[in-house]
């Protein structure tokens, strides 16, 4: 036999991705449970593991889903068990653990030879009514039983503790939410199926982490609302404490979501050491059960700095890219929270519907029996004497069913009844019994034949969860605060930059140049290499923004702490690594500004005398890739740009020393991208020297 | 000591001491002045007046060099130098042309006064030259006057005359080589010296140096002003290079003791080739073994790159460093320095080995390279990413040659894991890749020891797809499975290579679980030997095992069912015994043999209609469509895929397709137009809307057996009708009901359902499930066994199934999946 290698793999594949898709990682969109986790809690309710009952070692558990649901390894039983066992993953536990079973720092659970375990009472409600006819059963894998192919499931599991899962080609990933607003949320769609998913957000406002912290903005969860998808900005909370010697400590109390604890430490102490996180004089892990991570600054430092620097380089702010996909009608799909949220209504509908349905077929069975009963005592002298008088059960049987109109069964159940359920009390009991099972009868059609009824009882099956098992939000929503800005991580200190005619560029702290008298030999600013000469030189302070002006009248925008710090002595770097320069260009000016919105403009002046003046405004929104600062003919070059105010004076002096003088003023304000005015008018063999700005007075 | 010697030691006194006079000694061992007496030594001759004249250019006196290879055999060498001085030479009493020319030790290059650089150093050449010269003459242009000396074979044979006048400067030499000194040859080739003379204008440019052959009337001139940055273009003329330019700089610096200078002049390119052509002169002296020079720049190339690499993170900081081999792949590099007092081993100057001209270098090209690529950023990327991709092959080759070496050291060098076969002729053994220790144990107990070797590989093997070679090499099971097979890996050359040859094995067996793990472990190994032993698979050695998915037992009787499909049969075979089909309201059953073709007609029928998925539809809602008049199924269908919508239309014949393409907006006159991607508008929401038409190919072959199943009785409405219109009766068991029958599946299920009365199966989740024995007779037995032959029909095609299947990109394995997710034989419960 042969076959094409591309077919081989083709089939092989398939067959792997989709399996692992369908029956593996991700979730069913009605109970919210992959398969092994179905299974699991499955296993643990036949064994018995209730809430009220003792614990029980997890390898019975662990040992009950391999033989019988589970053919695959044992330790991923295990993890799922544990999982469902942690607090800190589980907005609401699944499972309740005896032992060791893990922690938040990334210790894992102890061997399952060890620990024990049983259904937390929210499972058990997860499972409730499950032998009520209300999910569909599949034979298992050996087909020497059967499993659930859903749970009832009386919460919505899949949105209440979320899930995560990889497939093939695609991956699912979804938070936890409130119980309390995901019911209200769930309610609200019964009630009015068309409300649109701005209004649930007023209900269901966004995720509910178990480790509490913070969501920052609401953007995020919009999206992910909306489409399915969207990246969740979530922050661990942090106090401020005073110490007695002056002194203050952060106090991180909450980590984010899937963050380990322990690894936070590290980085935190790793940035440290690094002189990164340079106003960090001690750091201390506190933590019990309880975060407590204590980061105590040095004298004087500023808390805030600090805090910045700790979203913006640790894992105490991190993303959950929420990806809502699940499993519906055994193909994936990527629903939006109205979506996700009908999905369940549906699955309660049709698992009501069928317990409903159950529950009516077993009353009018009881009711049926309970009528032949009814005929047999009020005709009980004569019942008595058939019996006595029949030589057999079933000729027993016959001479009754012929007499009265009794089904095979009523007559059966008669010759099953007991002396003593002749009596008076016990005949009581029976026509009570009978009267009360009418009652449920009618209460059961009227669920069945109106829509309405139907939806009230999952509402009000679904308040009552809410009332016994709701708890107040863990994870506060904030607005959006904005990205850590670099300028929050970086003082605004002093600094020289210098720029070299070839093009090295560097930022020096002022304070490596120290003060020296009237006379001094001056130190040495530069690293510079054989013949060249420093080209500009500016001081600014580090949160300033400089401008390059080219002589092609390009212009490059960047921040000064942009600029590769570099001791007095070196050299710097060359400028192309900074700016996306286009060929041939080299640096006329270097402006400072330290905003836009100035009332100030930008005087730039050409060696052929042109000159332009924009406000610095029009600069504003500027590229990476720079931006036209004036238009320039061919053969000049830009000289030199200022900054002027409209009280300035323009002083330019041509080549030939020839000068001229005028006001600020009488320069009108153009737009960027514009050539600019005739400055001066130059004899064919003189250009522009310099221009300056000078002030009226 | 023998006699003989003790002779020779009595008659060893002052009168066997010799000293040679003047020139003698060069014609006696002229080896050690001219590197042989052969051609090379031959043509070393010129070159050794060439670098005289070549001398004076570094001075700065000479610009025009020209050398002609006379009809005779001589050669000509002329420059317009100072000329070589002629006056009397006080202390020696001769002229100078005379002393310098036959005296040993005698030049102008031992003091600074004429020569501040020069090749020559041992004022040995010239004389050298002349000593080996059957005849050689020398005519000096100087003060106006042109003289002329002759000598033969060392001595002068001919004194000092003026023979004309000259307005211009320089020296002219001719010299007959000697035939009792080059027995071999004395034809000077002109690709030898053009070689060499063209590297002489590439170092010294502004030099203008003529080549001339009388015989065969060629010509050569080289210029070049560009020096050696022209040099290195012209070494790279016919590769592609990965900078625009060469890299060229210069620098110099005084050495620690000594007067003078020390020039450096560096240029440098990278190609995308895997050689390195690094030339170093030393005051323009070709150093074929290198030197100081070279090693300077060696060593400050390494370290600029490793610099550069690892500020720029272009190198992680866990990545070893870049080596020397590294940063040299794919250089071409020309390295010339001129040195005051230049020292080399030997007269030949091979090479240089002043100490202090590697640190003058290693800090010239420090500064500069570093300079060039803070400048030029883009082009320190791209050198600095081959020298990477460089570095990683090399560490990926010298992995795979330890792996296949170490192999070969441990005694046998099989790992521990494989339980060999104890035949050793590759083409009877066979090598069973097996999934998991636990089946891995139950293959070695069950095998047959003579030819067949176990290797049992735990968990998923790495995908190769995705990760880095050197991350490939060091997984202990991809170099177990590497050891085992013997052949080596990748399509690189040398040691460790693959070569299938070397194969251990010409049955290599992929014997994994039959569930959808084992299908993925499957696609993992075949990625592994696609991509680096691919060989194997084109000299058809790899195999795939059919283990097989069930056991029945029905009383006594065992038997092994191989798929579905088989199993499926058999089934059917059980179900339909004492069975009779007939319509609802009409007692005449269908004949039992007639049912037995029918069943299988419709076996056949429900296997093909499971192919149907791919299109997105089964098998019910074709038969639904078909014509009872025609007995014809629709030949093309239309699907229309919107959002999540998933949307099927059937369209009967091409007629019916062209008006749909039509009114979709598909161009009808291309036949191979038959999809559309738009973007389409429903309440405002934009989706993405694909539609793709197929022709049902199976659909002719269902009217086929459907025929068929008609002429054994079957009527047409048993497969298209919703409503159950056939029913089948049990004629065994008297008060058995009559069980209503709606459709192909819903017959064969039914019939399936029977078949399983009274029957054990037991499903084979993995190997492990079975004992040693029964893993042989089913699988391993190569009496009875059934293996899959891999084979690569098309190469292109199977390297984009990996790519896709395998790769890095999510994307298009995704839309691999949507599109073919239906078409799957079996899910994993």
């Amino acid at each position: 036999m042969k076959e094409n290698i591309s077919d081989i793999m083709q089939k092989a594949y398939i067959d792997y991705s989709m399996s692992v898709i369908v029956s593996r990682a991700l979730p069913d969109v009605r109970d919210g449970f992959k398969p092994v986790q179905r299974r699991v809690l499955y296993a643990m309710l036949r064994e018995g593991l209730l809430h009220n009952r003792a614990y029980d070692k997890c390898a019975g558990v662990v040992g009950e889903v391999l033989k019988n649901y589970h053919p695959h390894g044992d330790s991923s039983v295990y993890d799922t068990l544990v999982r469902m066992a942690q607090p800190w993953v589980m907005r609401y536990p699944l499972v309740d653990g005896q032992g060791n079973f893990g922690s938040v720092d990334g210790d894992s659970a102890a061997a399952y030879r060890y620990t024990e375990c049983r259904l937390t009472k929210l499972s058990e409600e997860l499972l409730k009514d499950i032998d009520e006819d209300t999910v569909d059963f599949v034979p298992n894998y050996k087909e020497s039983s059967t499993e659930p192919s859903v749970l009832p499931s009386a919460l919505p599991s899949l949105l209440m503790n979320g899930s995560t899962g990889i497939a093939v080609g695609m991956a699912t990933n979804i938070p936890p939410h409130n119980l309390i607003e995901l019911i209200e949320a769930t309610c609200a769609l019964i009630d009015n199926p068309s409300i649109e998913i701005d209004d649930l957000m007023q209900i269901l406002p966004g995720p509910d982490f178990p480790s509490g912290g913070s969501i920052s903005g609401k953007s995020g969860i919009e999206s992910y609302m909306k489409t399915g998808r969207g990246i969740v900005r979530m922050r661990g909370a942090l106090e401020i404490e005073e110490l007695p010697n002056g002194k203050q400590q952060l106090v991180i109390t909450h980590i984010p979501y899937n963050v380990n604890r322990a690894t936070l430490v590290t980085r935190i102490a790793d940035l440290v050491k690094e002189k990164i996180l340079d106003g960090v004089s001690d750091l201390r892990d506190e933590s019990t059960e309880e975060t407590r991570i204590v980061v105590e600054l040095k004298l004087g430092e500023i808390e805030r700095v600090t805090i910045n620097k700790l979203f913006k380089l640790t894992a105490l702010e991190s993303s959950f890219g929420v990806i809502l996909l699940a499993l519906d009608k055994l193909r994936p799909r990527q629903l939006n929270i109205k979506e996700a949220i009908q999905c369940y209504i549906e699955h309660r509908r049709n698992v009501t519907l069928r317990r409903t349905n159950y529950r009516l077929r077993k009353a009018e069975d009881r009711a049926h029996i309970l009528e032949g009963y009814k005929i047999a005592l009020d005709n009980l002298d004569e019942f008595v004497r058939i019996i006595r008088s029949s030589q057999n059960r079933s000729d027993a049987k016959d001479n009754l069913m012929q007499k009265f109109a009794l089904t095979d069964r009523q007559s059966s159940a008669i010759l099953d009844l007991r002396l003593y359920q002749l009596t008076g009390m016990e005949r009581d009991k029976i026509d009570t019994e009978y009267s009360e099972l009418m009652a449920i009868i009618e209460e059961l059609r009227n669920i069945i034949n109106n829509e309405h009824v139907l939806l009230e009882l999952i509402k009000n099956e679904l308040n009552l969860l809410k009332d016994s098992y709701g708890d107040s939000r863990r994870c506060e929503i904030t607005d959006f605060e904005g990205d850590v800005r670099m300028e929050d991580l970086i003082p605004n200190d002093g600094c020289v930059i210098t720029v070299t005619k070839t093009g090295f560029i560097k930022r020096t702290s002022v304070e490596e140049f120290k003060v020296q008298n009237r006379g001094g030999k001056g130190v040495i600013g530069s690293g510079q290499r054989e013949e060249d000469p420093i080209d500009v030189l500016q001081t600014c302070n580090a949160h300033d923004t400089l401008m390059f002006i080219m002589n092609n009248g390009r212009v490059y925008v960047e921040k000064a702490y942009e600029i590769p710090e570099a001791s007095r002595t070196s050299k710097g770097r060359n400028i192309i690594n900074l700016l996306n320069m286009q060929k041939e260009e080299k640096i006329a000016t270097v402006l400072i500004v330290d905003s836009f919105e100035s009332e100030d403009s930008i005087v730039l002046c050409t060696r052929c005398g042109v000159v332009k003046k924009s406000l610095i405004s029009q600069y504003k929104n500027h590229r990476k890739g720079g931006i036209i600062g004036i238009k320039i003919d061919e053969g000049d070059s830009v000289l030199k740009a200022m900054i002027a105010s409209p009280s300035d004076h323009i002083l330019i002096l041509t080549k030939l020393g020839k000068g001229l003088r005028f006001a600020c003023d009488q320069l009108r304000d153009q737009g960027r991208a514009t050539r600019g005015v005739r400055g001066i008018r130059l004899k064919p063999s003189d250009s522009v020297g310099n221009m300056l700005v000078v002030a009226a007075s | 000591m023998n006699d003989e010697n003790t002779a020779q030691n009595d008659n060893y006194d002052s009168s066997q001491i010799q000293k040679l006079e003047g020139l003698e000694g060069v014609r006696k061992r002229p080896d050690m002045y001219i590197g042989d007496t052969n051609e090379r030594g031959l043509h070393h001759c010129v070159f050794e007046i060439v670098d005289n004249s070549i001398d004076e250019s570094l001075a700065g006196f000479c610009s025009e060099i020209s050398v002609v290879i006379h009809s005779d055999g001589s050669c000509t060498i002329q420059d317009n130098g100072r000329g070589i001085p002629v006056d009397i030479h006080p202390k020696h009493n001769m002229p100078a042309l005379e002393l310098v020319l036959t005296n040993l030790h005698a030049g102008g290059k031992f003091g600074k006064g004429a020569y501040q650089v020069s090749g020559g150093l041992h004022g040995v050449g010239a004389k050298c030259v002349n000593a080996v010269s059957e005849w050689f003459t020398a005519e000096v242009r100087r003060a106006g006057k042109v003289h002329q000396m002759r000598f033969s074979r060392g001595k002068t044979t001919q004194e000092l005359q003026v023979i004309g006048e000259a307005s211009t400067t320089g020296t002219k030499i001719t010299f007959m080589p000697d035939e009792q000194i080059f027995e071999e040859t004395r034809e000077f080739k002109f690709e030898l010296l053009a070689k060499r003379l063209r590297e002489l204008a590439f170092l010294n440019p502004g030099v203008r140096i003529y080549l001339e052959e009388e015989k065969q009337t060629r010509k050569e001139s080289f210029f070049f002003e560009n020096g050696i940055s022209e040099y290195v273009e012209f070494l790279n003329k016919n590769k592609s290079c990965l900078i625009s330019a060469p890299i060229s700089f210069s620098g110099e610096a005084p050495p620690e003791s000594g007067e003078g200078l020390i020039m450096v002049e560096i240029a440098m390119i990278y190609n995308d080739s895997f050689n390195d052509q690094l030339f170093a002169y030393a005051n323009s002296i070709h150093n074929v073994e290198g030197g100081t020079h070279l090693s300077g720049f060696r060593t400050a190339l390494t370290r600029v790159i490793n610099t550069y690499a690892r500020q720029n993170d272009l190198l992680k900081e866990k990545e070893l460093s870049l080596t020397g081999d590294d940063v040299r792949e794919g250089l071409t590099a020309v390295v010339s320095v001129k040195v005051p007092e230049p020292r080399f081993e030997g007269q030949t100057k091979t090479k240089l080995s002043n100490r202090e001209v590697d640190g003058i270098v290693q800090k010239i090209v420090g500064e500069k390279l570093k300079h060039y690529f803070e400048i030029t950023p883009e082009d320190a990327k791209t050198i600095i990413q081959k020298v990477i991709h460089a570095a990683r092959a090399r560490e990926a080759a010298r992995k795979a040659r330890e792996t296949v070496r170490k192999g070969a050291l441990s005694g046998g060098g099989l790992p521990g894991k494989l339980a060999d076969c104890s035949e050793k002729d590759p083409s009877l053994s066979e090598l069973y890749i097996v999934e998991g220790d636990s089946a891995g144990g139950s293959a070695k107990q069950g095998r047959d020891r003579l030819t067949q070797a176990i290797l049992p590989l735990r968990g998923k093997l790495l995908n190769v797809e995705k990760a880095r070679l050197d991350k490939v090499l060091n997984n202990a099971e991809i170099r177990s499975l590497i050891t085992a097979v013997g052949t080596g890996i990748g399509d690189h050359e040398g040691e460790g290579a693959f070569d299938a040859t070397k194969a251990r094995y010409h049955k290599i067996i992929i014997m994994t679980d039959a569930d959808v793990d084992g299908a993925h472990i499957r696609t993992l190994l075949l990625t592994f030997i696609f991509r680096q032993m691919k060989g194997l698979i084109e000299n058809g050695y790899v195999y795939v095992a059919k283990p097989p998915l069930y056991k029945i037992k029905r009383r006594k009787t065992e038997q092994y069912v191989q798929d579905d499909f088989e199993m499926s049969q058999i089934l059917i075979k059980l179900g339909s015994e004492d069975m009779q089909l007939s319509k609802k309201n009409n007692s005449t059953p269908i004949a039992s043999d007639n049912l037995e073709k029918i069943n299988a007609l419709l076996l056949k029928i429900e296997q093909i209609g499971k192919q149907l998925g791919r299109y997105g539809f089964n098998l019910e809602r074709l038969l639904a469509q078909l014509d009872i008049q025609s007995n014809s199924l629709p030949a093309y269908v239309a699907r229309i895929r919107t959002g999540n919508e998933d949307e099927i239309r059937f369209l009967s014949d091409q007629d019916a397709k062209i008006g749909f393409m039509q009114s979709h907006g598909l161009d009808i006159s291309d036949p191979d137009v038959n999809s559309l991607q738009k973007e389409v508008e429903r309440n405002g929401v934009l989706f993405s809307q694909r539609i793709d038409i197929y022709e049902i190919l199976e659909s002719k072959e269902l009217e086929k057996y459907i025929l068929k199943a008609v002429e054994f009785g079957l009527d047409t409405d048993f497969f298209h009708c919703p409503e159950p219109l056939y029913q089948l009766l049990d004629v065994k068991s008297e008060n058995s009901e009559p069980q209503l029958l709606s459709g192909v599946n819903d017959y064969l299920q039914k019939l399936r359902a029977l078949g399983r009365k009274g029957l054990q199966i037991q499903r084979y989740k993995g190997l492990g499930e079975m004992n040693p024995k029964q893993l042989f007779e089913t699988t391993m037995d190569p009496t009875t066994r059934t293996l899959v032959k891999v084979e690569i029909e098309d190469a292109v095609a199977a390297d984009e199934i990996f790519t896709t299947l395998m790769g890095e990109e999510v994307a298009p394995r995704r839309m691999f999946i949507e599109d073919n997710a239906l078409n799957v034989s079996h899910l994993d419960a």
